[in-house]
C-alpha cells in the first residue's frame, strides 16, 4: 500500500457511519436499503459514504438479480499496520505522486465531466490540458485536420487555438498528409 | 412588504440555519463528520434565502421576486445534479440533492406563511 492509499484509507474510515457500514459489511454482504435500514440512515447518505468506501477500495460492488450487493474488501483489511509504515518512501516516488496530484488537481478545475470550461492561461495548466486532450488519438494514426477538430471540439469549441497549441507544445506534428502525436 | 409576513419568514430561515448548524456540530462530535456538512450545505441554503429575502423585501414585488428567485438559484442545481447523475458521481449528485431539498422545504414554508391570513 503506497503512502497516498493508506492517506485515503484511514481518511475514510476516520467517520463513524463509513465504520458502521463496514462492520456490517464484515458479517455479511448487503445491498443499500438494507444497510441504511440497519444504521438509520437513509439511502442517499449510505450510497455516499459506500461511493467513499469503493474509492478508498474498502468496499467493491456486484450485482444480483434484483440488488447491488456491497462487500468488504478484506485483502485491505489484512494489511497489518506495521507493515504501512514500514513501508518505505522513495523520494522520487512522492515526487511522482505529488506531480499526480496537481495534474489531477488541474484536470478536475477545468475538465468537468469531459469538457472544458476555459483554456488555461498559464502555460504549465494548459500544457496539461493538451496533453490530456492527446490521449483522445491514437498514437502512430494520422487524422485529418476535420479529424482532429471533431475530436478537440468534444473538449472545447476553440478548437483551432487548442489544436495550434498542440502543435506549439510539439504534442502533435503535422505536414502535408495531417496531424499525428508527437513520438515521446 | 407585509411585515408580519416578513418577519415570519425571517425567522423561520434563522432558525432553520441554527438548527442546522446545531445538527452539525453534533453530527461532527460523533464522527460524522461528512454527514455534518450536508448539514453545512443545508444550513447554507437557508442563508441564501434568507439573502434573498433582504433583497425581495427592497422590490415593488416582493412576493415574485422571492418565489421567482428561489425558482431561478436552484435551477443550476437540478442542471448539476442531472450532469452528476449521467456521469455516476454519487457524491455530487447526493450534494446536489440535499440544495434541492432545502430549497423545495423553503418554496413550502414560503407558501405556507404568505396564505396565512390570520
Amino acid at each position: 500500500m503506497t503512502d497516498m492509499e493508506a492517506i485515503a484509507l484511514f481518511k475514510c474510515l476516520a467517520d463513524k457511519s463509513r465504520l458502521h457500514i463496514l462492520k456490517s459489511l464484515a458479517a455479511e454482504d448487503m445491498y443499500v436499503e438494507r444497510l441504511a435500514e440497519r444504521l438509520g440512515l437513509t439511502a442517499p447518505t449510505v450510497s455516499f459514504h459506500l461511493k467513499k468506501l469503493a474509492e478508498a477500495g474498502a468496499v467493491r460492488s456486484y450485482k444480483t438479480q434484483y440488488y447491488t450487493m456491497y462487500a468488504l474488501c478484506s485483502d485491505v483489511f489484512m494489511t497489518r499496520m506495521i507493515d504501512i509504515l514500514r513501508e518505505e518512501s522513495e523520494e522520487a516516488e512522492q515526487q511522482e505522486q505529488r506531480d499526480r496530484q496537481y495534474r489531477q488537481k488541474v484536470l478536475d478545475s477545468f475538465i468537468v465531466y469531459g469538457r472544458l470550461k476555459s483554456i488555461p492561461a498559464q502555460r504549465k495548466k494548459k500544457r496539461i490540458v493538451l496533453e490530456e486532450i492527446c490521449r483522445s488519438f491514437q498514437k502512430g494514426r494520422i487524422y485529418t485536420e476535420k479529424e482532429v477538430n471533431l475530436i478537440i471540439a468534444d473538449f472545447h469549441d476553440d478548437f483551432c487555438t487548442l489544436r495550434r497549441d498542440m502543435i506549439s507544445e510539439r504534442l502533435m506534428e503535422r505536414d502535408q498528409r495531417g496531424y499525428w502525436l508527437t513520438e515521446e | 412588504m407585509d411585515r408580519r409576513k416578513y418577519t415570519a419568514m425571517k425567522r423561520y430561515l434563522a432558525e432553520r440555519q441554527q438548527s442546522c448548524l446545531a445538527h452539525q456540530e453534533t453530527l461532527q462530535a460523533d464522527g460524522r463528520a461528512d454527514e455534518g456538512v450536508f448539514e453545512r450545505i443545508r444550513a447554507n441554503v437557508f442563508g441564501v434565502a434568507e439573502a434573498v429575502l433582504k433583497a425581495a423585501d427592497a422590490q415593488k414585488e416582493p412576493e415574485q421576486f422571492f418565489r421567482m428567485r428561489m425558482e431561478q438559484i436552484p435551477a443550476a442545481w437540478e442542471k448539476s445534479l442531472e450532469q452528476a447523475q449521467f456521469h455516476g458521481d454519487a457524491v455530487k449528485a447526493h450534494l446536489e440533492k440535499i440544495k434541492l431539498e432545502a430549497a423545495e422545504e423553503i418554496r413550502t414554508a414560503f407558501d405556507r406563511i404568505w396564505s396565512d391570513e390570520a
